[in-house]
């Protein structure tokens, strides 16, 4: 399913967080948004899943515009993991997953076989069969983070977006985690912080920087010494794998 | 699933227990009545006319005040322990009670307003419950508009004007306490606070069952939409549910139904905490379970309270709140002790 945004503009206690950002993600792609910290990578994201109402621009997913669907509706069409947890509460890791199924159901309806056994096959794509029955607040904080995407892949949505989804996880997740995501065939905008993740698995990368869209293209094209020297005032070596990939190598801090 | 089948076993377990409650409780009183007469009382009303006609003396001891009385703590308490669980998810705090945002402050306030200042005595015998009752609605009201001025609700706004309302109320009703020479009308005042069941009546009874009924299906009919507030705002609007407009509609029910139970016992504390965190030690989080759960245990916790409050001093009544207070705080600590259970967060 398509996603494109066009023109956002973001205001958060004054200051302008996004300054008309536009972004596409065509059916199926996997498209990462890199930049440094406070770029507004979060608050684009946002603005995709509706959590926060941009006051220009607008968002449309499937052709339809965002702001004219009910939650439930874009429940339907989005998922998105965040780092959000049931603060104060406890849910078992199961019951976690489960409440992907939200958006499919209707009023009293309950959860049933099928849904059951959506949400114990995210587990198990996860890699946390076994880990049903323990609550939420006694995982780690990795298998927190697994716990959550085995949430939004319950959702089916085809269309999915990832904030950070490798923070707190080891190399093999990271990879496996990728990985996944990457075999699910659905749309993917994740914003990530690894610029060697990005490289490898993001079709396209659009790059923010202070709100504004720095560049944007293959993985290749973006990711030059240049635009890291310069969007993230680092000096930076570009090398080549053995498998053929682009691999970065990060040096020193260069000042502005 | 631990939880699930703890549910299923529990479910029936309770509903026989609050009719086993009610039928042993209605036996226990001041005046000393053999059990099979009680019974046959009850029979007699229920429309059993072949058990004969009791004598009215007994049938109005049993039938005019015991049993309205044990209806009204199981009513009472089914609503307070439901408004307790659903104010928990409402500002996603295990801490919060069903008086939580000004609601004690405010029935406190339309209390002392009917019995010192005589202010609604239009409203008959029990102006200081409907008085009561207006007070809890319209602080709830104000903390639901004031939460959202300058953009939506938060969990955190909704605290901040709960305790703001509560303190205005507070200072207000102080004050008026603090002007009056008269002991007797302050000692009302205090006895209104401490909540009693004795003023139960069959009529007002079936007002509060309906409104409790009703409000507490609503409540069960919105188990998903609950389940998804415990996890935030932004989860839950990217799981389908807008938490900010629903949290104030929530807010406003559960004020309907603890008014009606400030409105006929006053104020009754600690059910409305410590019933819904020991149904969540049973069987988790899940609101679609948690419901029915928290209403009968908290029937049934308030029926059994009243009696303790009956018996407990010989010829006398103690105030049904301070023996909520004295049980429940106890049971909270246990709760607290108990590492397993750690109120959710990472104890």
């Amino acid at each position: 399913m398509r996603v494109q945004a066009e023109g956002l503009r973001v205001q958060i206690g004054g200051a302008e967080i996004l300054r008309g950002v536009s972004l596409e993600a065509k059916s199926g792609e996997f498209v990462g948004i890199i930049g440094p910290n406070g770029s507004g990578k979060s608050t684009l994201l946002k603005c995709l899943c509706r959590v926060l109402q941009p006051v220009r621009g607008s968002v449309s997913i499937g052709g339809a515009a965002l702001a004219s669907m009910t939650y439930r509706e874009s429940a339907k069409r989005v998922a998105v993991v965040a780092q959000h947890a049931p603060a104060g509460f406890d849910f078992t890791a199961l019951e976690m997953a489960l409440l992907g199924r939200a958006p499919h159901k209707r009023g009293l309806e309950r959860d049933g076989a099928r849904d059951y056994e959506i949400a114990r096959a995210a587990m198990e794509t996860v890699g946390l069969a076994g880990l049903e029955e323990r609550t939420f607040s006694t995982l780690s904080g990795g298998e927190r983070q697994r716990v959550l995407l085995a949430q939004a892949l319950t959702q089916q949505t085809p269309c999915l977006l990832l904030d950070e989804p490798t923070n707190h996880l080891d190399i093999h997740h990271q990879l496996r985690l990728m990985e996944i995501v990457k075999s699910l065939g659905v749309t993917v905008i994740a914003a990530i912080h690894d610029l060697n993740l990005a490289a490898a698995y993001c079709d396209r990368l659009y790059v923010l920087r202070d709100g504004e869209m720095a560049a944007s293209g293959a993985a290749g094209d973006v990711l030059t010494r240049a635009l890291i020297r310069d969007v993230y005032g680092v000096d930076a070596e570009i090398l080549r794998s053995r498998a053929g990939g682009n691999h970065i190598a990060f040096s020193k801090i260069v000042e502005f | 699933m631990k939880g699930k089948a703890a549910y299923r076993a529990a479910l029936p377990l309770l509903v026989i227990a609050l009719g086993a409650s009610i039928l042993l409780a209605v036996t226990i009183g001041s005046t000393k009545i053999p059990p099979q007469d009680v019974h046959k009382v009850v029979l007699y009303h229920l429309g059993l006319r072949g058990v004969g006609e009791p004598e009215g003396a007994v049938s109005d001891v049993v039938w005019l005040i015991r049993l309205p009385r044990l209806i009204l703590a199981a009513g009472v308490g089914a609503a307070l322990s439901v408004s307790g669980l659903v104010m928990q998810a409402v500002v996603r705090n295990p801490l919060a009670d069903p008086y939580v945002l000004g609601v004690s402050s405010g029935s406190y306030l339309g209390a002392v307003l009917a019995i010192l200042l005589g202010i609604g005595g239009a409203f008959g015998g029990n102006a200081a419950g409907v008085m009561a009752f207006i007070g809890a609605f319209a602080v709830s009201l104000s903390v639901a508009a004031l939460a959202s001025i300058g953009g939506r609700s938060s969990t955190v706004k909704l605290l901040l004007a709960g305790m703001a309302m509560s303190a205005v109320c507070s200072a207000f009703s102080n004050f008026i306490v603090y002007r009056t020479r008269d002991a007797s009308s302050v000692q009302a005042v205090l006895h209104w606070m401490m909540g009693s069941l004795g003023a139960a009546q069959w009529r007002t009874n079936a007002a509060i069952l309906f409104v409790v009924t009703l409000c507490t299906l609503f409540f069960y009919s919105q188990f998903r939409s609950l389940n998804l507030m415990l996890l935030g705002d932004e989860a839950a609007a990217t799981l389908g549910t807008d938490a900010r407009r629903r949290r104030i509609v929530y807010l406003l029910i559960s004020a309907l139904m603890v008014g009606f139970a400030v409105f006929s016992a006053g104020m009754i504390g600690f059910v409305g905490l410590v019933v819904p965190h020991a149904m969540r030690m049973l069987s988790g989080s899940d609101h679609r379970r948690l419901i029915p759960l928290c209403a009968l245990s908290g029937a049934i916790f308030l029926v059994w309270a009243d009696v303790l409050c009956r018996v407990v001093i010989p010829g006398a009544e103690l105030p049904i709140g301070i023996l909520t207070a004295m049980i429940g705080a106890p049971c909270f600590v246990y709760l607290m002790a108990r590492r397993k259970y750690g109120f959710g967060g990472d104890a």
